[in-house]
């Protein structure tokens, strides 16, 4: 009587199937695990929209006056003769930090290049001596500005040739603005971002988010 | 051997699963956390808005505020005060009067604190000003001279 065992080709045999069966069940599992990863990152990702929306909320809200451009201590835009930037806002008048009774600090947000090629850091810029970035991988940032209209008193989008035209008109620092500035109700602002993973973009959908600040602080009660 | 092959995979998917599961529950309750924050905040606005609807049909304003530390004007669920369906039933709105440190009859600071669920607290304080009345006005018009969240 022969041995029990197996033949070479038979664990030959059994060998390719197992093979298959894991294979098929790693095939399986690694977009599940690809999704994994696309979940926490889809998070980050509206947490970022969530933190812009706050910042940049907060500080228009409680703005006494904005300015289409950087203004401050260092690198200031009118010093160069720019008063209009499509991706630049600053807010003045606003408390200097959450919870100050002061209202005398301003700060500015623009876009800067990332770390990522092609990507853009949100900074923020206190006035002062200090550019801190607030928010990583911002593909777009742009602000329009609204006013009333001459006519009806209803808010339209001020054409930013209007607001470097002039008249120029100086503010408590001395600094001069573009008159039109002054009938700014609104600002809204455009952020777009994007997924930190470039392996996850497919998965994880660039986030467009629009929003409509009303200056609480110039708006006089109807 | 298959259906241990079977089990392990069956074990990974439910735990990839139950993370996103986890993942998912987690992103919820901070989207609705931050929702409920921002409700509350235009909810300490209604409560300004309304002190000054109030604030607007009172002729006299030195009676308004008597005392120094200040006087309520509004308080109660947000959803019985402006009779509006769909609002967050849980929010409460109080607002008060506060006469203006320098003594001058037309300038008011109102105060607004709304609450909402999960201890949320969210205020605003406004300082207002009526305007002269004009010849033959019936109402006067009041401006904000400071706005600010706290």
């Amino acid at each position: 009587m022969r041995n029990a065992g197996f033949s070479i080709v038979e664990l030959l045999i059994a060998s390719a199937v197992t093979m298959a069966v894991v294979g098929a069940v790693l095939a399986a599992v690694n977009p599940a695990q690809l999704m994994f990863r696309a979940q926490g990152d889809a998070a980050d990702l509206h947490q970022r929209s969530r933190a812009a929306a706050d910042m940049l909320g907060a500080d228009v809200r409680a703005a006494v006056a904005v300015r289409p451009y950087r203004v401050g201590a260092t690198r200031d835009d009118a010093a160069l003769g720019i008063y209009y930037r499509t991706d630049t806002l600053t807010v003045l008048g606003v408390p200097s930090a959450a919870l100050s009774l002061d209202a005398d600090a301003s700060r500015t947000y623009y876009l800067k290049n990332g770390t990522a090629p092609g990507t853009f850091q949100l900074m923020q810029y206190d006035g002062g001596l200090s550019d801190l970035p607030m928010l990583e991988h911002v593909v777009r940032l742009s602000f329009d500005y609204f006013g009333p209209a001459t006519t009806d008193g209803r808010l339209v989008r001020l054409e930013p040739a209007t607001l470097v035209d002039g008249p120029w008109i100086e503010d408590a620092a001395h600094r001069m603005f573009d008159a039109d500035l002054v009938r700014v109700r609104e600002v809204r602002a455009l952020l777009r971002l994007e997924s930190t993973d470039p392996w996850l973009r497919r998965l994880v959908p660039d986030t467009e988010i629009v929003l409509h600040m009303a200056m609480r602080n110039i708006s006089p009660v109807p | 051997m298959a259906l241990l092959t079977a089990l392990t995979a069956v074990l990974l998917m439910l735990a990839i699963s139950g993370s996103i599961a986890l993942n998912a529950m987690t992103e919820i309750t901070i989207a609705a956390n931050h929702r409920d924050a921002l409700q509350t905040l235009y909810g300490a606005e209604a409560g300004i808005d309304l002190s000054i609807m109030r604030l607007r049909r009172t002729i006299d304003w030195s009676g308004v505020a008597p005392d120094p530390g200040g006087t309520v004007l509004v308080q109660g669920r947000l959803v019985d005060l402006v009779q509006v369906a769909g609002l967050a039933p849980r929010l409460n709105v109080t607002a008060w009067v506060v006469p203006d440190p320098n003594g001058d009859p037309d300038v008011l600071m109102v105060q607004a604190v709304a609450s909402g669920g999960g201890g949320l607290h969210r205020g605003v304080q406004v300082t207002i000003r009526r305007a002269p009345a004009a010849p033959g006005a019936t109402t006067r018009n009041i401006e904000t001279i400071l706005w600010r969240e706290r």
